[in-house]
């Protein structure tokens, strides 16, 4: 706190009496730019820069829980969330701990970053939709929505949530007001992803829905099986599979299915998708890549456990990790192995690539950091 | 998926919370029944990609099945749980149960009804295999899918790092484990019928109450259809993980199903009431379409028995706790007579089992009635002349371990069953009592069940999974012609047929079929059968809930056991064979003409990385600090570690701690113990040696420093599974200083004890209520340096429960225990263990004598105490009445001191009875004097007494 102050920062804590935010060095960079899971509201998972393999491990960073889902990079910074409910900020060059967010609560929370916001959304409790302007430290807006579902969407200004009780919402970014709500009759089954001018969402047990971006429903979509990953948008198409593996591709327009394609295994994790290739991992040891025009199947490789990550697809590989404990990258032209990293516990979430540093977190409660030499 | 589950394993407690359960037996080994090591297997460990296989190689064949569906159900599991195991699953096998139960992967005894286990100390699953391939696929099956949900659970909690919240409740356990390994069967069907229309199903919010029973699996798997059915499989898995979500699993079912507990059971009830109630409209109860025989307690196995002009069934019931084969009338009802006992089984080392659930009983014209029963290694036969009520013959056989379902041929001369070889597989037998001969009729690895020969003795009908819809576990009835051992299809389809038993004129076999949604009895007319391949067969029951073990009488009337209301009854319906003639024509199924050849399947197809040999390894049991805390000696910390191998034969003991007080004791006050027990033999050893020193207080001796460092060395060995006779030797030196005395000595101590120890005890709820508990110990204590102590010690300790009816008991206790020499050692009494009314060790003396009374009797069946804001049901209180009296004494007895009372027990969960007890304290001085009569003292003033533990 000391330091924070003579190196001439605001120190958050000392303006506010609950204190959400400790830095204990360097400032957040107000430069703003869309940033979470998946790396847009699309949620493509896809990067146009790719690292030069092998990459050497260059820090791990010890959590206090397992990691949730989504990590966020933006500039220096590393946003953690942690299952038990803390979050860190860390820094990108080292991992070394920048600040530490102090909320109430033992439930997780879903980060999102917004220009200068950070999102945070947790599924119960009290005052879990909340805004913090980060160069400040303050609490912009906080609001009690009731139960909700995994992660926040963010477009434009506004912050789409899909609420447990069945209910598609929108709040103002600025001041967290609710700006528009619809019935969807059942439970949300997704996060929501953006695309097309539409928002999509699942519902439970297997359909799929699109919104307009003032959330009137447009069109309805059902699968066979049960949808558990959030929809990918790209270009126009949808794309999502089921845990009875069978993966779709949805004209964004109408809904209807531009191709369909059935695989052996179950799918619990999102895909990665890019101007041709569609890639994602399942239950039966597999990663398969699709192309994205008719859905014929480009390559397959198998690891030694279900998958548990959903993929990153860079300009020449594809990372993804598997409940072997290995994260793998493969290369997108042929699907063969071209690195590989073994950790103590199985990979989770999604890896994610900043400034040519790869990152992704791990059951043995560890975030690992991968550069090239 | 087969009926015969429901009989083998309705007393089951298949998953390790529930046989692992802290055993009620308050000082295991002061009494206690014996796990017995028959055999010494040569373990061999299979590798494959997922399991170490443990077996040994008299079971390859099973081992090679069971590591393939191992395998296979791995890769369903995974699957569904979007989950992976990621170490090697240990998978012990064991060929027959009787092995199963001389495993010491778990210490306490396994029970028939156990089907195998998961433990989660090492990981382990442990399944023997009974003879039905299918039966030990399915167990295979439930406890890989505890490994997979105990992993998955494991894990949402550890990512949140929540580490003393709760798991899902075991309803849900069992009940996934029971769905995602049988599905939706027969059995399970019968039994929620039943609940159902008899009004006694448990919904989620009153589980607790049946929790680890019988039913409790079978409602928790109709709650996972249910789930599956309205919700989809996918939240049985959300509902793992949401399991961080909140506490109490009703908010998880919320927050994943949008109906808590309450929610659900207005759902569900509605649900099963709408889908049974209908039942009735076609279907009957059993005793409104026949008579019933017997009202208390599991009456199951009848069979048939005349003796001039009194018609009589013999049975097997459980009915008192322990299994017993009874006799009673058929008409015993109309003149109230008692069923009588025949052979009382599970208290003598004769008749260790008389396999309630597993094996049925037969009785020839000539009144001789043939029962199995286990008696030490293996199972024998035993012929017993019903009127003499002797045994007159007992067989053992060498190649069979578990023998099932003895059957007479018609003129008594041969006897048929089916008995279970070293290598688990379950054939056909025929015994020729004349020639004293046996011989094998069927040889491989199909599970040839309830076998019954023809009256004109050519034709062996019998049950077995070897037709081609056994790979997917259907038991069908086949013939064997016994001149060419050829077998033909009798019966073929989509269901399960048991136990065919010949009407005595030969024209119908009477059999138990599901083919309409749970077990009822057929009638096959196999009269004009010949070489035709259809059989005539009709429903001649229509019970809703089912009717096993048909039985002919002589006058070819039907003896039945219906399942109705929760219990196991005997039923008596006359004239079957009209009821075939009635109503509809007859059903036929289509045969195949031969039978197609089918093997298991073994290895194929999976990855074997390598075998070898079983080496002990070892590793962690259970490490704890252990923190006591006591008045006198303050706080002191210490700990205890306990290792072992996989297979639980080698144990050993580690404790440490300091009883220092300063800087300067550290080193002298250090404890330390180490002991090895080997349970591999039949003869149990332990060793170890210790090092104890510190400050001691006791009533006796007061104030006192002791250092003690010596060893010892323990035999235990078990003559039946009943009694055992033990032996201790004990060497150490002890220096002993006095502080208010001034005193010191040294010594170098020898004792040597030698006990012998009995217990049939039968429990109930609060503590042993039929059979005996005995230990009496001998040992002299003797210091071979200089001769400083020197005394003799001699415990008795005698309980009998008399039975006074099926509630009640008497139960008597006689204890004394003598040390007697130079510094003998002084014992403690009072407290609620022994002489009530006391405070807790307050008499001592080197000499001890007790004699207590107890009459034990329910006393509320329930009761509900109301809050505002809720109700709290107390079940099962018992009461007792009781008289204790006795007294510590060093050189002469001057008082008897006693109390007499009464008390209330509460069984808390079964792991902890609450006792309390009020009474008066009387004491009766100078009873030894010759002269005055004893002088009789009450008290006036009433005790009152808290206790948690188990009545004497
Ligand atoms: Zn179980």
């Amino acid at each position: 706190m000391k330091r924070a102050l003579s190196t001439g920062w605001i120190a958050f804590g000392l303006l506010f009496s609950c204190r959400p935010l400790t830095v204990q060095q360097e400032a957040f960079d107000p430069s703003s730019a869309w940033l979470q899971h998946g790396g847009n509201p699309g949620r493509s998972a896809s990067i146009s820069s790719a690292p030069a393999w092998p990459l050497e491990l260059k820090w791990t960073y010890r959590t206090s829980a397992t990691a949730m889902p989504t990590l966020l990079a933006k500039g220096q910074r590393v946003y953690v969330s942690m299952m038990d409910g803390r979050q860190v900020v860390l820094r990108l060059q080292d991992g070394k701990k920048l600040a530490r967010i102090r909320l109430p609560a033992n439930t997780p929370y879903a980060l999102m970053l917004a220009g200068e916001k950070l999102v945070l959304l947790r599924g119960q409790g009290e005052n879990n939709l909340q805004s913090c302007h980060l160069p400040t430290g303050r609490f912009d807006w906080r609001r009690t929505i009731g139960p909700c579902q995994g992660e926040p969407l963010l477009v434009g200004s506004r912050i789409y949530v899909a609420r447990s009780a069945g209910t598609l919402s929108a709040y103002a970014l600025e001041d967290g007001r609710e700006l528009c709500s619809v019935a969807l009759h059942k439970p949300p089954a997704s996060t929501p992803s953006f695309g097309h001018g539409r928002i999509i969402l699942a519902v439970e047990p297997a359909e799929m829905r699109a919104f307009t971006l003032d959330l009137q429903p447009e069109w309805a979509f059902t699968a066979e099986g049960i949808i558990r990953s959030a929809p990918v948008c790209r270009d126009s198409v949808l794309y999502f599979g089921t845990t009875a593996g069978t993966f779709y591709a949805l004209q964004m327009r109408d809904g209807s299915v531009k191709w369909r394609q059935q695989v052996s295994g179950g799918l619990y994790q999102a895909a990665a998708v890019d101007d041709s290739l569609v890639v994602f991992g399942c239950t039966d040891h597999h990663v398969y890549a699709l192309t994205t025009a008719t859905g014929r199947l480009r390559w397959r490789f198998a690891t030694a456990a279900p998958i548990s990550t959903s993929p990153l697809l860079c300009a020449d590989a594809v990372v993804i990790g598997s409940m072997d404990k290995t994260l793998y990258a493969i290369s997108r032209q042929r699907g063969r192995q071209v690195w590989s990293f073994t950790a103590q516990g199985r990979w989770r979430g999604g890896p994610i690539l900043a400034q040519n540093h790869l990152l992704c977190a791990a059951e043995d409660d560890r975030i690992y950091c991968f550069a090239s030499p | 998926m087969h009926r015969r589950k429901a009989l083998r394993r309705l007393l089951i407690g298949l998953c390790a919370a529930v046989i692992l359960q802290p055993c009620a037996a308050s000082g295991q080994y002061y009494f206690g029944r014996n796990k017995i090591i028959y055999h010494h297997f040569d373990w061999r460990i299979l590798q494959t990609e997922h399991f170490e296989i443990y077996y040994y190689p008299e079971m390859r064949e099973l081992a090679e099945i069971g590591a393939r569906y191992a395998e296979e159900s791995y890769a369903a599991l995974e699957r569904k749980f979007n989950h992976n195991i990621d170490r090697r699953i240990p998978l012990i096998f064991y060929a027959t149960h009787a092995h199963f139960q001389e495993t010491n992967t778990v210490s306490s005894l396994i029970p028939e009804g156990v089907g195998g286990f998961f433990e989660f100390l090492k990981g382990r699953v442990v399944v023997p295999a009974n003879g039905s391939i299918s039966q030990f696929k399915q167990v295979i099956r439930h406890e890989l899918v505890h490994v997979f949900t105990h992993s998955k659970v494991e894990g949402v909690l550890r990512d949140h790092k929540l580490m003393n919240h709760p798991q899902p409740p075991l309803w849900f356990m069992e009940g996934l484990a029971e769905y995602w390994s049988a599905g939706w069967d027969s059995e399970a069907e019968m039994f929620i019928r039943d609940a159902v229309l008899n009004h006694y199903l448990f919904p989620l919010a009153q589980m607790h109450q049946i929790s680890g029973s019988f039913l409790m699996y079978k409602e928790g798997q109709a709650v996972m259809k249910y789930i599956a059915e309205n919700w989809g499989e996918d939240k049985i898995l959300q509902l793992m993980e949401n399991c961080w979500t909140s506490k109490l699993f009703s908010e998880v079912m919320k927050r994943t199903l949008g109906v808590d507990y309450r929610g659900f059971d207005e759902k569900w009830l509605y649900h099963l009431k709408k889908e049974k109630y209908p039942l009735l409209e076609t279907g009957d109860a059993a005793r409104m379409i026949s008579r019933k025989l017997t009202r208390h307690g599991i009456n199951i196995k009848p069979a048939y028995y005349s003796c001039g002009d009194s018609q009589n069934v013999v049975f097997i019931s459980n009915r008192t706790g322990y299994s017993n084969i009874y006799r009673t009338a058929l008409n015993a009802a109309e003149h109230k007579t008692k069923p009588e006992i025949l052979v009382a089984g599970e208290r003598s080392p004769e008749f260790e089992s008389i396999h309630l659930l597993n094996s049925s009983i037969d009785v020839n014209e000539a009144g001789e009635l043939a029962f199995v029963s286990k008696s030490g290694e293996s199972d024998r036969l035993y012929v017993m002349d019903i009127e003499e009520k002797r045994i007159i013959e007992t067989y053992a056989f060498d190649e069979v371990i578990s023998l099932f379902s003895p059957s007479w041929s018609a003129d008594g001369q041969r006897l048929v069953f089916s008995g279970l070889a070293f290598n688990g597989r379950c054939d056909l037998y025929s015994f020729d009592r004349t020639t004293q001969q046996l011989t094998q009729l069927t040889d491989d690895a199909f599970d040839d069940r309830d076998p019954a020969l023809s009256p004109d003795g050519r034709f062996l009908a019998f049950s077995s999974d070897r037709g081609v819809r056994g790979q997917s576990g259907d038991y069908h009835l086949f013939l064997m012609n016994l001149h060419d051992k050829r077998i033909r299809y009798l019966t073929h389809g989509a269901f399960n047929d048991h136990t065919p038993r010949w009407s005595p004129d030969g024209r119908f076999l009477a059999f138990t079929s599901d083919r309409s949604g749970t077990s009822n009895l057929w009638l096959a007319r196999v009269q004009e059968l010949g070489d035709s391949l259809s059989l005539p067969l009709k429903q001649i029951t229509h019970i809703v809930t089912g009717a096993l073990d048909p039985a002919w009488t002589r006058q070819g009337d039907l003896l039945f056991t219906g399942f109705e209301n929760f219990g196991y009854h005997l039923h008596w319906l006359e004239n079957p064979a009209a009821l075939f003639d009635r109503g509809p024509s007859a059903e036929q199924d289509s045969l195949p003409q031969r039978i197609a050849s089918w093997t298991h399947q073994r290895l194929d197809g999976i990855n074997t990385i390598k075998e070898f040999q079983y080496k002990p390894k070892y590793n962690l049991d259970i490490a704890q600090s252990q923190i006591t805390q006591d008045p006198i000696f303050g706080t002191s910390g210490g700990a205890q570690l306990v290792v072992s191998d996989m297979l639980g034969n080698y144990q050993y003991f580690f404790l440490f701690s300091n009883s220092a007080r300063s800087q300067s004791e550290l080193l002298s006050s250090f404890n330390v113990a180490v002991s090895r027990t080997d349970l591999s033999r039949r003869i149990n050893s332990a060793i170890g040696g210790y090092h104890f020193a510190g400050r001691y207080y006791n009533r006796y001796d007061e104030w006192f420093w002791e250092r003690r460092v010596g060893g010892f060395g323990a035999l235990s060995y078990p003559l039946s599974k009943f009694s055992r006779s033990e032996a201790s030797f004990n060497l150490r030196y002890s220096d002993k200083e006095w502080y208010g005395r001034g005193y010191r000595r040294q010594a170098l101590l020898a004792s040597q004890f030698f006990s012998f120890i009995h217990d049939n005890s039968l429990w109930g709820s609060s503590g042993p209520v039929d059979g005996q508990r005995m230990n009496l110990t001998l040992g002299y204590t003797l210091d071979v340096a200089n001769s400083n102590v020197n005394f003799v010690s001699l415990l008795f300790d005698y309980r009998r429960y008399f039975r006074v009816s099926q509630q009640i008991t008497h139960a008597v206790r006689l204890w004394t225990q003598i040390n007697n020499g130079r510094e003998a050692t002084p014992f403690y009494m009072g407290g609620s263990w022994d002489l009530r009314g006391y405070r807790f060790w307050r008499l001592w003396g080197t000499k001890l004598a007790l004699v207590s009374n107890e009459l034990r009797f329910p006393f509320i069946d329930r009761f509900i105490v109301h809050f505002p804001f809720g109700g709290v049901a107390f079940n099962g209180l018992r009461g007792a009445l009781f008289v204790d009296a006795g007294n510590a004494w060093d050189r002469q007895l001057e008082q008897v001191l006693g109390s007499t009372g009464f008390g209330i027990r509460m069984n808390l969960g079964g792991l902890l009875l609450l006792r309390l007890d009020f009474g008066r304290k009387f004491a009766i001085t100078e009873p030894n004097s010759f002269y005055r009569p004893a002088s009789w003292n009450m008290e006036k003033k009433w005790f009152t007494q808290f206790f948690f533990g188990w009545d004497f």
